[in-house]
């Protein structure tokens, strides 16, 4: 049977990724559970493929153990269900959070380096990027199997393909997903912020009702606390001639903090119980504890009645009934361990520590203050200074006053951990805080779960029939290239380093731009390279903007790579006067170019993660 | 393999009386399954299963085992049978017992989807009229005459309406060798 046209949408999660599939007529995007490996030759369908590589040592285990149905051969690594779970055991050869590393300023993603820290041999490391193709390409190839079995033979050539990636994912990132998806067999695909995803699956929930629980000049939060990120976005309802639109108007930086923290928060609460009734327990059971204290608290969150929950720890030899031990989680600690360890009532101007010592350990960059209220608070104050930098987005929202920070009007909740209305009801709090006691709205409809996914596939249908509402975001972020600075070098003083924006935020899919008033001189045949920086609060640079000191003003993260090749009229060695091509490309990729005016020719600048190491 | 363990509830004695009914139900789900024939009336589900790969799967015994593997894995289950329950505590089983308890019950629900037969409460008075599907009833006391019959509901019944379960990947064709249920563990320092 032909299948007709569809979407498919894939969350590409930091601990789990999902996948909703829906064909351009149907009514709502349906979720694909994935098969895959849940322990030596066995294959299960689960809603979520857990985001965690096993490279398994040689021998481990038995040939076929990790064959999938689609394959040929037997690999030595798994994905999935069983990867994470065994892979807690042997940590050395387990990957995870891989795509947190996809956005590691400190180590290239194309490095093979994972597992970081590992002892297992050089030769058997992945690299972050593989890690994430290795995922994708389990996800397209489970999908159209199931599809297959169920009677529906698909080609991806009739699909788009939506990925989602964090608001707070830098151009890079974004890159490196695009790669590891195309690595992956997805020839083209669309990325899409996690937040607006979210936005999306509650639009299509609640339908044309949307439009009554926004007006014009309201702000929008979303926010978004997964199992290992967070991730915030402001999203501004605009009036155009009448027409309710929206408009992505600040996104947040990238958060390592979310539910597995608190998993792990509550099974210390239990260990310690445990070790003052003298019982130590080891990894293994440690693990089995956090898993224990996730039920618990999903538990807690569901039945309000519920004072406490008992928690059995399984012995780890096989006399389960003499060697079992027992603990209690009780409702009041879980809440004084969420809500007031996580999310408590802080001050607006209460700000993360930053512990900027420069001596973290290398590896991912953890958030360092778990207070999640805190770093809501940085959002929303960097936010204003983002909106007070351009006067057409200060025109989209209402005149809010200025309270040091940006108020949202209402706020729609994505994530597991809102499932308890508890903890979306303190968020409620801590903002009616901050706003002099008046509440915000909360939007009605909000799906936590799933939202990310079925988001992602509601949008790639808006997109490829142009039936239903697009939020206007374009790029999230300015970007600049490093300029020489002509200064004299003097000893124990670094000059500034200036910076001129190539790329201005919300610069929109299928545009380009040529950099006027700064012309390069590159040699033919010798390697380019420059410092490349970004800003997420300066809204009002425009293309050519000079960032005088880019050290202290901007993030560095990437360097720009390109090489010019022979060129006609250019003997080696002599300069060509080349200038900044940005491009955003149809499906949303960022593209710079290089631009040699006379002949009409251009050279692609490739980015690069600068390594520390 | 991590075995997730929370109790909720206190173990009744019917618990572990469905815990039985339910393991045998597995084991019918898994001939239905790899025989593709059916007892009763009505077919019973068998979603993660499709036809074309059935052929390819290895024996029904390989099933059943891999099943009870699951639940060793999640809930424990082997561990807690095989051993001598006489000379601990009650709080000591208690406290296996919820280990057992969450474990499995995580299993069966992820794997097959089991309901009751009877809908009326149980002590309720039933009729069961001519014609009734005998397979889904078993009377007792004082069996006599035509039906219909009318009696008191003592145990509601359940029944599995879909079963999902994991399938065999990897193995050998000849599928001769069982798969163990548990293999030993080693920790290497």
């Amino acid at each position: 049977m032909a299948a007709s046209p569809f979407v498919v949408g894939i969350d590409l999660g930091t601990s789990n990724s999902a996948v909703t599939l829906t064909e351009f007529d149907a009514e709502s995007p349906s979720r694909i559970d994935v098969l895959q490996i849940t322990g030596p030759n066995r294959l299960e369908a689960k809603h979520a493929l857990p985001s965690s590589l096993y490279l398994s040592a040689a021998d481990e285990f038995p040939t076929g153990a990790f064959q999938l149905p689609w394959q040929d051969e037997s690999p030595s690594w798994t994905v999935g269900d069983f990867a994470k779970s065994h892979g807690a055991l042997v940590t050395d050869r387990l990957v995870s959070s891989a795509k947190s590393w996809l956005s590691n300023p400190h180590v290239d993603p194309r490095s093979k380096v994972l597992p970081f820290g590992s002892h297992i041999p050089e030769a058997e490391k992945v690299s972050a990027v593989d890690a994430s193709t290795r995922y994708l390409s389990h996800l397209r190839a489970a999908t159209l199997h199931t599809e297959r079995e169920a009677g529906r033979d698909r080609s991806l050539e009739n699909a788009s393909v939506v990925i989602t990636v964090p608001a707070s994912f830098q151009e890079v990132a974004r890159n490196l997903t695009v790669e590891a998806a195309e690595a992956a067999g997805f020839a083209e695909v669309v990325l899409l912020e996690e937040p607006q995803a979210a936005f999306y699956a509650w639009l299509h929930r609640v339908g044309d009702g949307w439009r009554e629980q926004v007006s014009p000049g309201d702000i929008v939060l979303v926010c978004d606390v997964g199992g290992g990120t967070s991730d915030f976005s402001l999203i501004a309802v605009t009036d155009t001639d009448g027409h309710l639109g929206l408009e992505r108007v600040s996104v947040g930086e990238h958060l390592l903090l979310g539910g597995d923290n608190m998993d792990l928060a509550l099974a210390y609460i239990v260990q310690g119980q445990l070790a003052e009734g003298g019982h130590e327990i080891d990894e293994w059971q440690l693990w089995a504890v956090v898993h224990a204290c996730r039920q618990a608290k999903i538990e807690f969150f569901s039945d309000p009645n519920l004072t406490e929950i008992p928690i059995a720890i399984p012995s780890r030899g096989s006399s389960l009934i003499g060697d079992s031990l027992s603990a209690t989680l009780s409702r009041e600690s879980v809440e004084s361990m969420i809500l007031d360890g996580f999310f408590p009532l802080t001050s607006i101007e209460d700000l993360p520590s930053d512990d900027a010592s420069g001596l973290q350990e290398l590896g991912l960059p953890y958030a360092a203050d778990p207070v999640i209220s805190k770093h809501l608070a940085r959002f929303l104050t960097r936010s204003l200074a983002n909106l007070q930098a351009n006067e057409s987005l200060q025109s989209l929202v209402a005149d809010r006053g200025n309270d040091g920070f940006l108020r949202p009007d209402a706020v729609l909740f994505n994530g597991g951990v809102f499932n308890a209305e508890v903890v979306s009801e303190r968020v409620m709090a801590l903002l009616a805080s901050w706003n002099g006691g008046e509440g915000v709205r909360m939007l009605e409809g909000a799906e936590p779960d799933l939202a990310v996914a079925k988001g992602a596939s509601v949008y790639g249908r808006i997109r490829e029939s142009g039936q239903g509402v697009r939020i206007q975001a374009g790029v999230a972020r300015s970007y600049y290239i490093g300029l020489e600075s002509s200064m004299p070098a003097v000893p124990g003083f670094r000059p500034p380093i200036k910076a001129l924006c190539v790329v201005p935020q919300g610069m929109e899919e299928g545009t380009e731009l040529v950099i006027e008033g700064q012309e390069f001189g590159l040699v033919v045949g010798q390697a380019a390279e420059f410092r490349f920086f970004s800003s997420d609060i300066r809204s009002g640079d425009e293309g050519g903007t000079l960032v005088l000191n880019a050290d202290r003003e901007l993030a560095e993260n990437a360097c720009l790579q390109a090489t010019l090749p022979a060129m006609e009229g250019f003997p080696p060695g002599e300069r060509v006067p080349v200038k900044i091509n940005a491009v955003v490309t149809e499906l949303g990729h960022l593209q710079l170019w290089m631009k040699h005016e006379a002949s009409g020719e251009r050279w692609k600048f490739e980015l690069e993660v600068r390594g520390d190491s | 393999m991590i075995t997730p363990i929370v109790a909720f509830s206190s173990l009744a004695p019917q618990e572990w009386g469905m815990l039985a009914v339910a393991f045998a139900s597995v084991a019918y789900g898994c001939f239905v399954w790899g025989k593709s024939k059916s007892a009763k009336p009505e077919p019973v589900k068998s979603a993660a299963l499709p036809p074309q790969s059935a052929a390819a799967t290895p024996n029904t015994d390989a099933a059943v085992v891999t099943f009870v593997g699951l639940l060793q894995e999640k809930g424990r289950l082997i561990d807690f049978l095989m051993d001598d329950v006489t000379g601990y505590s009650d709080a000591q089983v208690g406290a296996a017992a919820r280990v057992v308890h969450q474990g499995c019950q995580a299993v069966m629900r992820e794997h097959l989807t089991i309901e009751p037969i009877a809908q009326e409460s149980e002590g309720a008075t039933v009729t069961l009229p001519a014609g009734y599907a005998t397979g889904d009833f078993r009377l007792s006391g004082n069996v006599t005459g035509e039906p219909p019959y009318e009696g008191t509901l003592v145990h509601q019944g359940w029944k599995v309406s879909q079963v999902r379960l994991p399938r065999l990947v990897g193995l050998d064709e000849d599928g001769e060798t069982l798969p163990h249920i548990a293999p030993a563990q080693v920790e290497l320092s």
